[in-house]
């Protein structure tokens, strides 16, 4: 006996079409379709449709489902396994979604409805607005949520693990509607739609036990975020190379500063007292373990973003052999972050390699004028003056900067230097090799720019 | 603390449908936070009241176990970091799902509303036709900046992003067309899931 099921939303209709193959009971309102025979999606608007068997109904369901996922997260999920002989995906295509059917194998009309020539549904392009989109979107999830059509497939959601969004975009990138785009949608995804929920990867949680004993990732028994028992630390310190140059401690000083106040969120009310921290940096500035050096550090662990930023290795048996550097960091009672190097700076540290000649670095003092002059915009909404320290190289390139005041610091963004200054931020896991010209930048609120020569 | 108060309460029947993320902490990552607030941040500009029509729609969910009143919701809300009150109180799994499905059921009962904003919206981006010419959509993204501005701090590198009204505006936009999804048959599930993309390893 032919069933028949059916899913009307304003623009998008599913019709689909097979029998039971269980030995139906009499009487029964909505026999169970447990064998799909043929599919049809039209979409009212276009006036178009596909239609196929099984193959295609099961592609077009992943597809959907999987972009779907990626429109309300903006986070590209991966490839999905679909069907061999059908391929359907979806695409972001300016303001609108491009559904895209490629067929390899001869399409299957409809029993009784031969209007669908094979010829023309070996690659069927379609596309919808955000609304058309949400009506094909909720008519698979009826089907989905429909017991009595296909049991099998049900709707199964996973999130994306973390791997899948490896760069992690600004909110403002993630968050642009339609109209600019998620960008880089790749069709298919990660969410299994067909297929069980596979096994989740273990959590790399603190506590995870994949740590050697060698690892310094906190190992504790009474919170998830205490920090590493006082013997993992010491016995990372014994095994591993100190590092004691000033140059590169400042540097790595400079780095774990950045990251660790661009997660604190000070709450004055949480502590009536200084947390302190002895905490270990690799050399590529990773926070490689921490170990609170007075009790109420040790209690409010998780009211600092060191849990948050502890790197944890992925090979976790493997001892680490890298150098370290060992910092002092301290959030104050009054919402002040200060980091030193745990023994201090042995000797003044250096900026690295400096460029010299005076006519060279006159001459790159104006390209550095200009520069920062052209692409200085907007009203600035500070009312001190920024201070940074701005370095160039030979080129005159922006190859480093460093805020000098809070101001500085809070209102980086108005100025043109994180635009500005080249991929060496990024990467800079070494004291720069190549001699750079080091200057005083001063931004007014006036509007008034400076460059200056640096000095201590 | 109001958060260790339910665990022993069966969890609300609506809940259920909620799988838990596999989270070690059980706590609601930063973008989770920043997107539930947002979301509710687009509803209360779609829809005058927003808290008292909040507060209702827990009641009728079966929700006051988790958010008993006016102060708790907004304690659960401050913990989006952007916000110029944010605390640095976590968001319990549960007090986030708890969220998503007020989120949820305010979006389903403006689904008609939604719908017809995010069809202007597709009619007039293929125009090339400004969307201020739009009295429903360009009254809704006046009321949403203004929400933001008031409520977001403006010192925090995530707000300074949307320094500009168009970049607000797109802001709002996305989360109208999320809204949209959020009213669909999985629409909350959908929506729960897309919190935890990229933040589960």
């Amino acid at each position: 006996m032919n069933i028949n099921r059916q899913y009307n939303l304003p623009n998008c209709t599913i019709k689909l079409e097979g029998y039971s193959s269980a030995i139906s009971t009499q009487g029964d309102s909505r026999p169970l379709m447990t064998i799909l025979t043929a599919a049809e999606c039209y979409f009212v608007t276009q006036n178009q449709q596909l239609s196929g068997g099984k193959d295609l109904f099961e592609s077009l369901v992943i597809a959907v489902s999987h972009y779907a996922q990626e429109y309300l997260s903006g986070i590209p999920q991966p490839e999905s396994h679909q069907n061999q002989s059908v391929e359907v995906k979806l695409q972001k295509f300016n303001h609108l979604h491009r559904l895209t059917v490629r067929n390899s194998a001869i399409a299957l009309a409809p029993l009784g409805d031969g209007h669908q020539s094979a010829e023309s549904s070996i690659v069927n392009q379609i596309d919808l607005n955000t609304v058309q989109l949400f009506d094909l979107v909720d008519a698979i999830d009826q089907f989905l949520a429909d017991t009595s059509t296909m049991p099998e497939l049900g709707l199964k959601l996973q999130p994306v693990s973390r791997q899948y969004a490896a760069a992690r975009e600004p909110l403002i990138k993630r968050a642009t509607p339609v109209a600019v785009g998620v960008g880089g949608l790749a069709a298919a995804a990660a969410l299994s739609f067909l297929l069980p929920i596979p096994q989740v990867d273990k959590p790399q949680d603190p506590t995870a036990t994949t740590n050697s004993s060698e690892s310094p990732s906190p190992v504790s028994a009474n919170s998830p975020e205490a920090s590493p028992s006082p013997t993992d630390l010491e016995t990372l310190l014994g095994s591993v190379p100190e590092i004691t140059d000033p140059t590169q401690l400042r540097f790595l000083q400079r780095k774990v500063y950045d990251k660790i106040f661009s997660k604190w969120e000070p709450n004055l009310k949480t502590f009536n007292e200084a947390l302190v921290y002895r905490v270990a940096v690799g050399k590529d500035g990773e926070i490689i373990g921490y170990k609170a050096v007075n009790n109420v550090a040790n209690s409010l662990a998780d009211k600092t973003p060191l849990p948050e930023l502890l790197y944890l290795p992925t090979t976790g048996s493997v001892p680490r052999q890298e150098p370290i550097a060992l910092f002092k960091i301290v959030f104050t009672e009054r919402g002040i972050l200060q980091i030193s190097p745990w023994r201090g700076f042995s000797r003044q540290p250096s900026l690295g390699p400096e460029i010299k000649d005076d006519d060279e670095v006159r001459d790159l003092s104006r390209k550095l004028y200009r520069q920062l002059r052209k692409n200085w915009s907007g009203v600035p909404t500070y009312r001190e003056n920024l201070v940074y320290r701005v370095a160039v190289n030979k080129e005159g390139a922006i190859a480093d900067y460093e805020a000098f005041n809070q101001a500085a610091f809070d209102y980086v963004k108005e100025t043109p230097l994180h635009t500005l200054s080249q991929p060496v931020e990024s990467n800079d896991t070494e004291v720069p090799k190549e001699p750079l010209a080091q200057f005083k930048v001063v931004f007014k609120p006036s509007g008034v720019l400076e460059v200056g020569p640096y000095s201590k | 603390m109001e958060l260790n108060s339910h665990p022993a309460q069966s969890t609300p029947l609506i809940l259920d449908s909620l799988p838990d993320p596999p989270l070690s902490s059980g706590l609601s990552p930063r973008r989770s936070r920043v997107q539930i607030d947002l979301i509710l941040l687009a509803v209360e500009a779609l829809e005058l009241g927003g808290a008292e029509l909040m507060l209702s729609v827990a009641k009728d969910l079966e929700l006051q176990g988790i958010i008993k009143n006016r102060v708790v919701l907004w304690r659960m809300r401050s913990t989006n970091p952007l916000r110029r009150a944010h605390t640095r109180r976590p968001l319990t799994l549960l007090e986030a799902k708890a969220l998503v499905a007020i989120a949820c059921s305010l979006a389903r009962r403006l689904t008609a509303n939604i719908r017809q904003l995010v069809l202007a919206y597709d009619q007039f981006s293929e125009k090339q036709m400004p969307l201020e010419n739009h009295l429903l959509l360009s009254n809704y993204l006046e009321r949403f900046r203004a929400h933001f501005r008031s409520r977001m701090n403006p010192r925090r590198s995530g707000v300074i992003a949307y320094k500009s009204d168009e970049k607000l505006n797109e802001l709002a936009l996305s989360l109208l067309c999320q809204l949209l999804f959020c009213t669909g048959t999985a629409g909350m599930q959908r929506f729960w899931t897309s919190l935890f993309d990229g933040e589960i390893s």
